[in-house]
């Protein structure tokens, strides 16, 4: 006969053992579960098409199983990895902001992927990479980061406006003087003097300064520490040109929508190029689908016109290994990015999104042959890869930056001069970086 | 002009009037149920107009397909609902102790709790990030709940209503031989429904809505709310709005709610409406 | 259980007293049990992190683990020191004393414009409290929509009133208000519905006598609804403060926190400085200055709402 108080002990015991077991979770002995957090850069299909890849990696790797974390735009991305870090659970891979790199270092979030690149082929293995995407994958000698969904910035132009105009459709303007006299041409006005159709659109500081970076690169600025990114130099001449040229395309030749840039034009400007409210425009090579699916005219996409020389940075995402993870997931997460990032893997997400090819040998693809066909214009981001310059990578990136954009945003409104905007820039982020 | 005809034109006036307002306010929602209904491709000129030529199904399929809309709704469900009953208990015992219970350093807690009448747990992420990390609730919904449970609010107001609850109904409850939680059963909380409701709608419209907490706290789908889901759609950071896309998966989100809304408003408004809420 | 007044017998008197002090300390240790769960999770979720926080507020915790260091009140005096802080401090008082009574107000017309018996007034209803059913995630995608230049529903539509509009979310002086103009539309609906319940409370036979004698529209609102309403009017006002300070989903989507810091309010300055800059001693800082101003607000709303019930009994 069993008592009272020795059944109530049986029932505990016997939640405790289920609740153990429950808390064991699905996973099989020996199987990897890796938590992998990724944002959704382009919206839309790019979820479903993570998704279907992960699928695939994990139907073919019988000891590993990725669970795919959708964590929302990138800020949104980095802010749950950190919060997971600095909680004390990191995720076991990312893909995150590239330039993100010292945050990263700085909270010895990250590790080294030399060991690991060296037993997958080394150097040679690298270099298929575009040397450009590793720019900023590197610090004090290692690789931390492998390049993912890249892009740059590229210049859509809309060819049936240029002929209206009585412009050569075929090429775009090829530097900055005839990117405004162009854009003099493709302004176009009502009787009442508003502006029906802007020559030219350029998101150049929404939440980051991408954009305004490509500027900066094409006006020789060198503005800030490739090697181990301590210092900023934001109010060079070059730079100061840079800025210049973007307030005279607003108020000088009146040919770019005055006042400042902000988040919302990000989002606007490949809107008003498919409604031929702005005949060109710098975007992100990542709209090109969307621009090929909605627009009605004949289009074409080109380098952003050049300053003193051609250029652009390169944007996007890498994927990154974190630190205090056990040695087994490592192992796990560089198989995993290794297949992803893989010629044929690669090229199905470098077709379905509009990213960069991150690798030379994916170019030779059968699929991306094919997709090359249909969608010339998936060159040219590949092509400008060879004039790009690095990203501004820099400790306190996120917070440098933003001092960045609301100095153009303060010239651009004319709260500041010009030099004045870029001096206040230049002070803040060097207080900032001080303690480096 | 006759008395009714004066009404009659004043009524008129009236419907016009407030109706250009209602206009305005649902203008919004008109373009995005038309948006979705346009076939993908077409964000041409015609972006802002309300009429749609081809009236196309694709967008919601796609959205559909986007995001588990059935499982996040019933995550949302499971998690407003699920915080509403939590406060509810935690709410009428603390109201009813301020109330109706002498104790010593009553006033002093009383004013400890109010420290929280402003102050949601989502100002305070990082450290209840933390927390629910600890207790080992990540990924859940119990995760995004918990920290939700008491309500300063909540207690605040019941205890207003408590207040209003004459004693003669207490005693006769207890002259019955109610106990304590009888009486607040049989009692308090029927005399109290208006304030219940009102602060019932407060909760479910405040916790419906957030979308900090929950992206960080959790991490797949299986304890999602519908909130973080929208965001697959919304949160473009290298590529233009789809438009139809987000109008779509905007549309699947507000339609069960809205036709519930309208299926049960007026026994909804009129429930609360009964006496009102009295301070 | 429950008896009207009616049946219960006069001879009832005031309520039981406890006598012995057993008697006492048991109801009081009945008290504390109440509290028991509400403090739990108070202390747990509240109180905890704000005595964390402060503590945190007093270090330099920046995105360098290397550079962890007490710095007693650095961040306090590298906050006041901000001029985007001050910046802040002014968007969001004008963000509060632009959304607050102007949402109000309107939530108290649309009461009285639809406390009335009509076939409209269901789908009028429905009309302007549906936005409170939309995430404000959703919402304000949609009004970035309705915000874009030129061919924006803003633009499109009030063209022929307004003429070319402004570039509203990204014009400095209008980015805030355009922001401010989505919290009302969001809101307005939602507290309206509160005062459409305050306003069965009052009796028909108060209109009529207002009525009678010859009150005009303006007066009777004057003197009797509103004063009436007075509860509601609190419970509103306290609402949409709270909404006010903690509602920035609208500027993490539309603006996140520009043009040049022109939208950047308390609460999103703290999110920006915890998740994007990293900077978690100053986010502490910021957070124990937040908690501050909220717990002053609390305790006026709370002597005023506490006077309020005093004079209604």
């Amino acid at each position: 006969m069993i008592t009272r108080g020795a059944r109530s002990v049986l029932l505990a015991m016997a939640m405790l053992l289920i609740a153990m077991a429950g808390a064991g979770g699905a996973v099989a002995q020996g199987v990897v579960s890796l938590r992998y957090y990724y944002p959704v850069g382009a919206s839309g299909p790019l979820n479903a098409l993570m998704t279907a890849m992960v699928t695939d990696f994990n139907g073919s790797h019988a000891g590993i199983r990725v669970e795919p974390v959708f964590a929302g735009n990138y800020v949104e991305t980095m802010a749950k990895a950190m919060t997971a870090v600095m909680g004390g659970t990191p995720p076991d891979v990312a893909v995150l902001d590239t330039p993100e790199l010292y945050s990263l270092l700085d909270r010895d979030a990250i590790i080294p992927l030399d060991e690991l690149i060296a037993k997958n082929g080394g150097k040679a293995w690298l270099d298929d990479f575009y040397g450009a995407l590793l720019l900023n994958a590197q610090s004090g000698g290692h690789v931390y980061s492998i390049p993912w969904q890249r892009s740059t910035p590229i210049f859509y132009y809309n060819r049936d406006l240029f002929r209206k105009a009585g412009l050569d459709p075929s090429r775009a303007p090829k530097d900055w003087t005839e990117l405004a006299q162009y854009a003099e041409k493709l302004t176009m006005r009502d009787s009442s003097g508003q502006v029906t159709q802007w020559g030219v659109e350029a998101p150049v500081a929404d939440t980051s300064p991408w954009v305004f970076q490509g500027f900066l690169i094409e006006a020789g600025a060198n503005f800030f520490d490739t090697t181990s990114g301590k210092w900023v130099k934001f109010n060079s001449p070059e730079a100061l040109g840079a800025l210049q040229f973007i307030l005279d395309l607003q108020n000088k030749y009146k040919v770019h929508p005055p006042g400042p840039t902000s988040k919302a034009f990000w989002d606007q400007v490949p809107q008003d190029f498919i409604q031929q409210k702005a005949a060109m425009i710098y975007s992100t090579t990542g709209n090109m689908t969307f621009i090929r699916t909605n627009a009605k005219f004949d289009w074409n996409a080109g380098f952003m016109p050049a300053g003193k020389r051609y250029g652009a940075p390169t944007g996007g995402g890498s994927f990154y290994i974190f630190n205090k993870i056990p040695q087994d997931h490592v192992q796990a997460a560089w198989t995993f990015i290794t297949w992803m990032t893989n010629p044929a893997q690669a090229a199905r997400w470098s077709i379905g999104t509009g990213y960069v090819p991150i690798r030379k040998t994916e170019l030779s693809t059968p699929a991306f042959a094919t997709h090359l066909q249909q969608a010339p214009q998936a060159l040219t981001a590949t092509l400008q890869l060879r004039v790009a310059g690095e990203q501004m990578t820099i400790h306190d990136v996120d917070q440098i930056g933003t001092m960045l954009v609301t100095a153009i945003q303060a010239a651009q409104s004319g709260r500041l001069t010009t030099p004045a905007a870029l001096d206040r820039a230049q002070r803040d982020a060097t207080a900032l970086l001080s303690k480096y | 002009m006759t008395g009714q005809a004066l009404r009659g034109l004043r009524t008129t006036s009236w419907a016009f009037g407030v109706g250009a307002l209602a206009l305005v306010w649902i203008f919004p929602l008109l373009w995005a149920v038309a948006t979705s209904f346009r076939p993908p491709g077409s964000l041409g000129s015609q972006i802002a107009s309300l009429w749609v030529h081809h009236p196309s199904l694709a967008n919601f399929r796609e959205a559909w397909g986007e995001a588990p809309f059935v499982r996040l709704y019933y995550n949302t469900a499971v998690v407003v609902l699920g915080i509403l009953a939590a406060q509810l208990v935690t709410i009428t015992l603390a109201a009813y102790a301020f109330a109706r219970i002498e104790f010593p350093g009553r006033d002093l807690l009383f004013r400890l709790f109010l420290l929280q009448l402003m102050v949601a747990p989502s100002s305070l992420i990082l450290p209840n990030f933390v927390t629910i990390r600890t207790l080992g609730l990540l990924n859940t919904r119990l995760g995004i709940m918990i920290p939700y449970f008491a309500s300063a609010f909540g207690t605040f107001l019941l205890r207003q209503a408590f207040r209003g609850v004459p004693r003669d109904l207490e005693d006769a409850a207890a002259i019955d031989g109610c106990g304590t939680l009888q009486t607040l059963w049989h009692v308090f909380l029927p005399l109290a429904r208006p304030t219940l409701i009102a602060f019932s709608i407060v909760s479910i419209v405040y916790h419906y809505n957030e979308f900090l907490w929950p992206l960080i706290i959790t991490d797949t789908d299986r304890a999602r709310t519908v909130t973080v889901g929208l965001a697959s759609f919304t949160q473009s950071a290298e590529s233009a709005a789809q438009w139809n896309l987000i109008a779509a998966g905007t549309v699947i989100v507000i339609l069960p709610l809205l036709v519930l809304f309208i299926l049960f408003q007026r026994r909804f408004v009129e429930s609360f409406m009964y006496s009102g809420l009295k301070g | 259980m429950a008896r009207s007044e009616a049946t219960l017998p006069a001879a009832v008197g005031p309520s039981i007293r406890l006598r012995t002090a057993g008697q006492r300390r048991r109801r009081a240790v009945q008290g504390y049990l109440f509290l028991l769960p509400s403090l739990a999770f108070l202390a747990v979720f509240t109180y905890y992190p704000i005595l964390t926080s402060a503590e945190l507020s007093l270090y330099r915790a920046t995105a360098t683990v290397r550079a962890h260091a007490f710095i007693g009140l650095g961040n306090y005096a590298a906050v006041a020191a901000d001029p985007v802080f001050h910046q802040v401090l002014h968007n969001s008082a004008e963000f509060l004393l632009g959304t607050v009574p102007v949402t109000v107000a309107l939530s108290l017309a649309l009461a009285l414009a639809l406390n009335r018996t009509h076939l409209l007034v269901a789908p009028f209803r429905t009309a302007f409290f549906y936005p409170a059913l939309l995430p404000l995630i959703g919402a304000a995608a949609i009004w970035l929509f309705v915000y874009t230049p030129g061919y924006g529903l803003m633009d499109v539509y009030l063209r022929n009133l307004v003429g070319n509009g402004a570039n509203w979310l990204q014009d400095p002086m209008w980015a805030l208000p355009a922001i401010m103009l989505v919290t009302v539309w969001k809101n307005a609906g939602y507290y309206m519905l509160f005062y459409l319940a305050g306003l069965q409370t009052i009796s028909a036979e108060l209109y009529e006598a207002a009525r009678i004698e010859g009150a005009g529209a303006w007066h009777t609102f004057r003197s009797i609804t509103f004063p009436l309403l007075g509860p509601t009017t609190l419970f509103v006002l306290v609402i949409a403060s709270i909404n006010a300070f903690q509602s920035v989903d609208q500027i993490w989507i539309m603006s996140a926190g520009g043009p040049d810091n022109t939208t950047n309010v308390l609460l999103f300055y703290i999110y920006q400085m915890a998740f994007m800059f990293f900077d978690l001693g100053k986010a502490a800082a910021l957070t124990v200055f937040l908690l501050a101003v909220l717990m002053g607000i609390a305790a006026l709303s709370f002597r005023l709402l506490e006077r309020r019930i005093h004079y209604e009994v």
